[in-house]
């Protein structure tokens, strides 16, 4: 896990469930320890993905919570055909989720799974900054 | 946001079905060039790739270009093509906007705000970080939102200019101020589709010729899917919510078919004249097999789209 700068931005508001923890967790540690893990994301971005991430399904929070403070996501079988490790390396074609897209993905194959596999099999792109705009 | 008129013949769906990659390219570029000038910014050079998990990408480092997937190219039908270059131009048009301001005088600065926060270091989400929030962030927004209409634009059709019934039933009004609009009861369709009722139809003046738009349950609807993508639930199922939001193009017995649902809660499958009977033909045909087979679901997808 790399060093970051101290992390100065802080909720705005309360999230819309109007508690500033979850599982536990301060949302504005939760925000600046989510970019430490991913490095390229800005304060603002860490927010956003902890603001989708609350209301993640309950049968997920326990392994959100072990990826937190491990770093490892255990097994959860499969979720409309889908495993972990289907998302993670992008066997099956889908993209190759980092953790909060993995979550989010995961949360909503159990929610919506006609979304979520609409998701995943439609068109996307990207935009490739090598350089400071 | 301002949508030219689009006619170029190399986009045309029939000529694109045989084109080769160089037309196809050609055609593409083409309307590059329209897109850049009705946005007033440089024209971008495209460039494939099959390296990378996208159908498009502009590139920081290479402010002259657009980059589309092969495998986008060498579909039978022009669809994704026309929307990758319409969106990856708009992330084009997008960057212009803000390194060149004053070429854009009318576009709306709060837009452009939002354009330059989100291009900002770190401020990019990308599908793999958060599927929902990649397609929610201003610029993936407003681009998947231009490429929706360029796309049709591109294959506008005069809506409708009559409506009737095929084969053995009658006509229900003639030319556009008459149309009935169909309803459920109007068609005496079902959720679940009923065999033997005659399929039916509306006929459309297409700026190629002359289409007709076959009304379907969603049985039926589901039945072309499942015999297009056999065995892969998961694709007949993405298939079907592609076709509620844009249409989908198939191939139903060798004849070109756009499949569209017009939120009324009707399904079509749209073919040349020349194929409705054929076409027609095949869905009661799957409907028969479908009575004494049931599809077995499977885990399996495809990668991208159909070919």
């Amino acid at each position: 896990m790399s060093t970051q700068p101290a992390f100065t931005t802080s909720f705005p508001h309360p999230p819309s469930s109007g508690e500033m923890t979850w599982l536990g967790i301060d949302l504005n540690s939760f925000a600046s320890g989510l970019q430490e893990r991913m490095p390229d994301i800005s304060p603002k971005v860490s927010m956003t993905l902890v603001e989708s991430l609350i209301p993640l399904h309950p049968l997920l929070r326990p392994a959100f919570k072990q990826w937190w403070e491990t770093g490892s996501i255990p097994d959860l079988g499969e979720f409309s055909g889908y495993t972990v490790n289907d998302l993670m390396t992008g066997a099956k074609g889908t993209p190759k989720y980092r953790p909060s897209g993995l979550f989010a993905m995961l949360d909503t194959l159990i929610k919506d799974p006609k979304t979520a596999i609409e998701q995943m099999n439609s068109r996307r792109d990207t935009i490739i900054f090598t350089s400071h705009r | 946001m301002v949508i030219p008129q689009i006619k170029i013949e190399g986009l045309n769906r029939t000529l694109w079905a045989q084109a080769p990659v160089e037309n196809k390219q050609a055609a593409l570029q083409e309307l590059e060039a329209v897109l850049s000038n009705a946005q007033n910014r440089p024209q971008r050079e495209l460039r494939t790739f099959n390296d990378r998990p996208y159908a498009g990408f502009v590139h920081s480092e290479y402010p002259d270009l657009l980059f589309i997937h092969d495998n986008i190219i060498a579909f039978k039908a022009p669809d994704e093509a026309v929307k990758t270059i319409a969106h990856e131009g708009r992330h084009a048009y997008q960057m212009d906007c803000i390194d060149f301001p004053e070429r854009h005088v009318d576009e709306d600065k709060e837009l452009i705000e939002q354009w330059r926060e989100n291009f900002s270091p770190g401020n990019y989400i990308t599908d793999e970080m958060s599927e929902s929030e990649y397609r929610k962030q201003p610029v993936e927004k407003d681009a998947y939102s231009y490429e929706k209409h360029i796309h049709k634009a591109v294959y506008s059709i005069e809506k409708q200019t009559e409506v009737k019934m095929n084969s053995e039933h009658q006509s229900t009004s003639q030319g556009t101020s008459n149309i009935k609009p169909a309803t459920r009861s109007t068609l005496g369709m079902s959720d679940s589709g009923i065999i033997g009722t005659p399929l039916r139809t509306r006929v459309e003046s297409h700026t190629t010729g002359t289409a007709v738009a076959i009304a379907l349950t969603e049985q039926q609807a589901r039945l072309i899917l499942a015999s297009e993508y056999p065995n892969d639930r998961q694709a007949q199922n993405a298939a079907l919510a592609s076709m509620k939001n844009e249409g989908k193009p198939v191939e139903i017995m060798e004849a070109r078919a756009d499949l569209d649902y017009d939120q009324k809660g009707f399904y079509y499958a749209t073919v040349d004249q020349a194929d409705q009977r054929a076409v027609e033909q095949h869905v009661r045909d799957l409907e028969a097999n479908a009575k004494t087979k049931p599809q077995k679901p499977s885990p399996e997808r495809r990668d991208f789209e159909h070919e």
